[in-house]
């Protein structure tokens, strides 16, 4: 359970703003390019 | 990953180039944070939104000259953020050779550990700088070539001020001291403290560029300044620094009895540390003048 804990806040709570912003950026880039919207 | 409607169609491919790219992303974001570059960055999405803005609104000119502008950005970042990539390259690569060089130690530091310590009780400004895996050739030539044993008898009469040498840097690499008087790149940090003279800045320089570590020793207050990674640890004890060092060399850094303050006439009183110094701090050698 410790370890469990230890890992969120380690691997996923840790810098969390960056990685839902990163994760954010990658969507829409995703998106305009897999729906051809940048040319 | 063909458009279906107005929203792609989404695979577990597709999935798996997200996370990918945001994994990127993320390492590009983290690397940067409280960087100059993140300044720059800003910057740069303004200018990209402007461009989108422009383009949806139909502003002809404002779209035109930034669409001449923009082919040439990728050469505008690559000589903006050059020694971000630089290191960025190089932690890279450190990582992947860190198998093979884990075994590799540094030789003996408690000599800097002990000088420094003589420093800071003289009041003598000191920059040590300690190589690690990436080599500092290029600050190496820009100072005399020494070559000699790393000691503290060595590195006291360096840093003497009526020394030639004692007017920039020291660069230490295992237990040689490669060079003295060495010119280093001075940090553009902005958010570095303004009380922060020439050497605390060409300690902090040079640890941005490379993963060197720097030992700084203030002339004006002999507090033990210590920069890695761009960052600067100030008023250590001698014993933090101890501490520190043996931590980012991974070597155990013995305790040694510090030498005692030297008051004869013949030593560095505090006339001689003072005035030879103060000029050095302003035309500082180890400011980096070079650039």
């Amino acid at each position: 359970m410790t370890s469990a804990k230890d890992f969120l806040r380690r691997y996923v709570m840790h810098n969390l703003g960056l990685k839902t912003l990163s994760l954010l950026l990658a969507i829409g880039l995703w998106y305009v390019i897999a729906a051809g919207k940048l040319h | 990953m063909h458009a279906t409607g107005s929203w792609p169609h989404l695979t577990v491919l597709s999935v798996l180039d997200i996370l990918l790219v945001a994994f990127l992303i993320y390492a590009f974001l983290a690397q940067i944070r409280g960087t100059r570059a993140a300044q720059i960055l800003v910057g740069a999405s303004v200018a990209a939104l402007v461009f989108y803005f422009s383009r949806l609104l139909g502003l002809t000119v404002l779209n035109w000259l930034i669409s001449r502008i923009f082919p040439y950005a990728a050469f505008i970042v690559i000589v903006i953020f050059a020694p971000e990539i630089r290191e960025a390259l190089a932690r890279l690569g450190r990582r992947l050779t860190l198998a093979s060089s884990a075994g590799a130690e540094a030789d003996a530091y408690d000599d800097i550990v002990m000088a420094a310590s003589l420093f800071s009780q003289n009041q003598t400004g000191a920059l040590i700088v300690i190589e690690r895996e990436i080599g500092l050739r290029t600050y190496v030539e820009s100072g005399v070539t020494l070559e000699a044993h790393l000691s503290y008898d060595l590195l006291a009469t360096i840093f003497r001020p009526s020394a030639p040498l004692h007017d920039g840097a020291v660069i230490v690499h295992g237990d040689r001291i490669v060079a003295a008087a060495c010119f280093l790149p001075l940090s553009m940090n902005p958010v570095l403290s303004t009380q922060l003279g020439t050497r605390h800045r060409a300690g902090i320089g040079i640890t941005e560029e490379t993963d060197a570590i720097a030992i700084i020793v203030s002339e004006e207050t002999g507090g033990i300044s210590l920069a890695v990674a761009g960052t600067m640890e100030r008023d250590l004890t001698v014993e933090r620094l101890r501490e520190r060092m043996s931590k980012l060399l991974r070597r155990y850094v013995p305790p040694t009895p510090l030498p005692t303050v030297i008051s004869d006439g013949r030593g560095m009183d505090e006339s001689e540390t003072e005035m030879p110094m103060r000029s050095s701090e302003s035309h500082s050698k180890s400011g980096g003048d070079n650039r």
